[in-house]
């Protein structure tokens, strides 16, 4: 053979370059086929199979809804702040049917009772205690996160801030104030989350019942429930159910949930005077 | 003598203390009626008779932090005369004059003079205008959300323009003066980004529904579209701070007097848009002013750049296939003439031909 | 410049032999087969000089400012799709986006330029030496279109070897044509987006140039169809973001493919940084200009008048080099 050349291998640095530049390539591909398939820009061929492949349903009274939440930043004017939502399957279970503002019947006051939940959940107020086990089954409320098992807070609404007087900003905006059962010291949950067996199992089959077995069910959901909540003075007077102390409450705090904070408003006008509003 | 002299200046001291305790530090001066006792609550609100959730809370920490910050709520919210307040029918007049005195200045505050040349344009409520036309147009707050100061680099606030836009509500007198030892609004705006100010006005202009219902002109129609594809759109999506947004042609310093483009006071009308265009185009001339800026290239409009595209396209298609059948085909017959795809020796002729 | 006799010999670039020769004698060297690529060794990083320092740092600025200027624009072009935000924030913004991709027109021009200033004093240098062949340049010649069908046709199986080209074959001088094309078509239109106040001046100034009746009959009749300044600068926005678009899919699918991923150029072909050609490549694709750098290259005409003396091909004979042993 004549005297060879000085390398026949490609020098190892080959793989440096040539990577680059099959990645460059790549880049273009993967753009140009995004471009005609997924992209706003696709062609107009594959419209039909892409509506087949990716089924969007249209709901009018979804986007109607939609549409009035957005609108609803306009018609507020006061900025309307981000508030963390719970996830589906975490949510209490009287979510489902009563929304976020349950209350409507009580035109003077709903507003201020939708307020509450933002405190606690249904039950708090809701709750029904079983005439048989009252005895050996006492009701005490405490903090519920879905998320945290053991919640420490600080939470929303339990302190001022010294400075400035406005509530403290938390980070925790997901506890509320929860009933449990306490039978023998042991704590039991009163509420049902959306995860619940059983509810999990009326969502499934709820379409399928007849007006007459979902009744039924209702029942069964609501055997812990009254339909008429506590009464202001249950829990904002000197000798309610709440230890707002061991809840967390500021001295101060406390001192205006007790005494309801609106002390002079109910002296000046008469007619809020809350109680009687829910003869 | 000398000690009730010493007693008294001291006394003095103590006073002027506790005025400056007592008066300067006061934050809360904007909820006197404790408004806030209520309406602090994030979840106060109901569910109203046409199903539609409202919500009544004023966010406390948010209100402290807006430009209204100082205004108590019943300079707006005048109709409230009790509490518990009735359901509030009512709409906010922001010409009504608040209890706020700016400086320099006899009389109190309102925003009357900037609602005055915001009903003359043409967003402003004609008595001629069809109803739907009526409702669908903006009132003041539709826009304006009680902006946030937000802290900004002071070389990112434009003083020049900044004031001029104060003069359209504020007197001109001592408002340069107001306004350069007002440091919160040295380091801090509450304007729109551009951006933000798209998304605005996108709000209603890509409502192609709404917009037909006010039988808006095919130009109008397209026009948030013809934008986006525009140079100016591109790189306001993409985050220039530069780049002309929706007003920045269309509304002068005014901000408000927005006009169709056959109205003689509009910044778009062809006699002032040399004026418009040069804010940005320095350079800008007679001609330019031409070149469209919501441009559409139409079948009907512009054939000659429709078609002029569309062969474009199709050189591009072409050429792409060709090219890439070429070095299909190239590289099949290479490879059976015994090439081979070799990844450490540069002689590559290995196979045996199978041709 | 050659020496080469006999019948079936060639005078080095003489295109009028017949096509399908087999054998090229070459003086002092031998019956060179057509097919000789399989038996040669290489080097990868290049045997055969074949462009000067001056055209790889020209590629260096076509290159680097390309991928700058195709990411930039393709990012502003596409703004609405979700990729485009990611690769501007890369490059720091939309505004710095734009300014970068001025930077890079600015450079790319600047390379152009350069090219220009070597392609024209190049080729009088030569001239002036005498040694000029424009055979060896990308001038476009009618053999080029027979080099492209006779390719074809031996790809699709139809002649036996592929034809002998020049040092640029049909499949360069298209590009290097496509890309002189697309520079203008680019440059003039991104200056027109660019300097819309100036262009919007010209076009109607250039219209002045003309006699007062065309003015008249060009206002009047054409400009319906053809509105100046508005129509030109429509049309700049349409050719700027239509040649872009084709030069990065040309550059991507085919320039890269052909350079650097079909067999015989995998992994890499160093060229664009070496500026020479492998023994292989150069006989494969442009066997004429090997042919004259044997002539100009002393120690190539020894290695392969050693290696077809090896393989008995130093006097005419009819042997198929197919029956030849190969290299391991």
């Amino acid at each position: 053979m004549p005297e060879k050349p000085e390398r026949t291998d490609h020098p190892i640095f080959v793989y440096l370059i040539g990577f680059g530049v099959i990645m460059m390539i790549l880049a273009v591909l993967a753009g140009v086929l995004f471009h005609f398939t997924l992209s706003p820009h696709a062609l107009e061929i594959i419209a039909p199979v892409k509506a087949k492949l990716i089924s969007v349903e249209h709901s009018a009274i979804l986007e109607e809804a939609r549409k009035h939440e957005k609108s609803e930043i306009h018609r507020h004017f006061h900025n309307i702040i981000e508030f963390p939502k719970l996830s589906e399957n975490k949510r209490p279970v009287c979510f489902i049917c009563h929304s976020d503002y349950p209350h409507s019947k009580t035109k003077k006051v709903r507003s201020l009772l939708n307020m509450h939940t933002q405190y606690f959940v249904c039950e708090t107020c809701h709750i029904k205690e079983d005439e048989d086990t009252k005895k050996d089954t006492k009701v005490v409320y405490t903090w519920y996160n879905p998320y945290d098992d053991n919640p420490k807070g600080p939470f929303f609404g339990t302190s001022y801030d010294a400075e400035t007087g406005k509530l403290v900003e938390v980070e925790d905006k997901l506890s509320k104030i929860a009933p449990y059962f306490k039978k023998d010291g042991d704590l039991s949950s009163a509420i049902q989350v959306q995860d619940a067996p059983l509810a999990k199992d009326y969502m499934k089959v709820r379409d399928t019942l007849t007006p007459e077995q979902r009744d039924g069910i209702k029942m069964k959901f609501h055997v812990n429930v009254k339909p008429k909540g506590h009464e202001c003075n249950i829990c904002h007077s000197e000798d309610g159910i709440f230890d707002y102390g061991k809840l967390g409450f500021s001295k101060n705090r406390t001192a205006d949930l007790k005494q309801l904070n609106v002390k002079g408003l109910i002296t000046k006008y008469d007619d809020f005077y809350l109680p009687n509003l829910f003869k | 003598m000398e000690a009730t002299k010493k007693y008294f200046t001291f006394s003095i001291y103590v006073a002027v203390v506790f005025i400056i305790l007592i008066f300067g530090f006061r934050v809360e001066a904007s909820d006197k009626e404790n408004c806030l006792m209520c309406h602090k609550y994030r979840f106060i609100g109901r569910i109203d008779a046409n199903g539609k959730k409202i919500n009544y809370n004023v966010d406390e920490h948010m209100y402290s932090k807006s430009v209204h910050r100082n205004v108590s709520c019943r300079d707006c919210h005048t109709n409230i005369k009790k509490l518990p307040h009735d359901p509030v029918t009512e709409e906010v007049n922001c010409a009504n004059q608040c209890h706020i005195k700016p400086p320099f200045a006899e009389e109190n505050f309102s925003h009357k003079k900037i609602i005055d040349s915001y009903n003359q344009s043409v967003h402003g409520i004609k008595s001629e205008d069809a109803p739907e036309l009526k409702k669908a147009k903006p009132d003041c707050k539709f826009c304006h959300l009680n902006p946030i100061y937000t802290r900004v680099d002071e070389s990112r606030i434009a003083y020049e323009e900044t004031l001029a836009r104060c003069k359209n509500c504020h007197q001109k007198e001592g408002a340069t003066q107001a306004y350069k030892h007002i440091t919160h609004r040295l380091r801090h705006k509450t304007s729109r980004s551009p951006q933000e100010i798209v998304l605005l006005c996108s709000k209603c202009h890509q409502d192609a529904e709404l917009m037909k219902t006010l039988n808006v002109k095919d130009a109008g129609l397209t026009a948030v579209e013809t934008y986006k594809h525009s140079i100016h759109g591109k790189a306001v999506a993409l985050g220039s701070q530069v780049a002309a947004d929706c007003i920045s042609c269309h509304a002068s310093n005014a901000l408000h007097d927005i006009y169709k483009k056959d109205h003689g006071s509009a910044t778009v009308n062809k006699d002032n848009l040399k004026i418009t265009c040069k804010q940005c185009h320095e350079k800008t001339n007679d001609r330019f002013v031409e070149i469209a800026v919501h441009s559409r290239i139409d079948r009907n409009e512009k054939p000659l750049l429709f078609f002029a595209g569309f062969g474009l396209k199709l050189a591009l298609f072409a050429t792409v296939f060709g090219l890439m059948s070429l070095l299909s085909l190239e590289t099949h017959a290479r490879k059976k003439n015994g090439m081979k795809w070799q990844i450490k020796r540069g002689s590559t002729w290995r196979g045996k031909s199978k041709r | 410049m050659t020496t080469v006799s006999e019948a079936s010999a060639i005078k080095a670039g003489d295109t009028s032999i017949a096509e399908d020769d087999y054998f090229t004698y070459v003086e002092g060297v031998g019956n060179i087969p057509r097919d000789i690529y399989r038996h040669v060794e290489s080097n990868p990083l290049g045997d055969l000089p074949r462009y000067s320092i001056h055209i790889i740092i020209q590629h260096f600025f076509v290159f680097t400012t390309f991928i700058v200027l195709a990411a930039t624009g393709m990012a502003l072009h596409f703004s609405d799709l979700f990729w485009a935000p990611y690769l501007i924030s890369f490059f720091g913004g939309a505004d710095t986006a734009r300014l970068i991709h001025r930077i890079a027109a600015a450079t790319m021009v600047f390379g152009g330029v350069y090219h220009l200033i070597t392609i024209i004093g190049g080729p009088l240098l030569k001239i002036h030496k005498g040694e000029f062949d424009y055979r060896r340049t990308q001038i476009p010649r009618i053999q080029d279109v027979h080099d492209l069908v006779n390719d074809i046709k031996y790809f699709l199986g139809l002649r036996d070897y592929r034809p002998r080209m020049e040092k640029f074959m049909y499949k360069q001088k298209l590009h290097y044509l496509a890309i002189l094309w697309g520079n203008t078509v680019l440059i003039s239109a991104g200056s027109s987006l660019l300097f819309p106040e100036i262009t919007a001046r010209i076009y109607s100034e250039a219209v002045g140039f003309l006699p007062e009746s065309l003015v008249k009959i060009f206002s009047e009749t054409v400009a319906n169809l053809w509105p100046l300044p508005a129509f030109f600068q429509d049309f700049a926005r349409l050719m700027h973001v239509d040649e872009a678009i084709m030069a990065l899919i040309v550059v991507a699918f085919w320039h890269l493919s052909n350079v650097h991923l079909v067999p015989g150029r995998f992994p890499l072909q160093w060229t664009f940084l070496t500026g020479r050609i492998t023994r292989e490549h150069q006989i494969e694709e442009h066997f004429l200009e090997y042919i004259r750098n044997l002539n100009e290259i002393p120690e190539e005409k020894e290695y392969m008048r050693k290696l077809l003396e090896e393989k008995g091909f130093a006097n005419k004979v009819k042997v198929s080099v197919e029956d030849l042993p190969r290299p391991n």
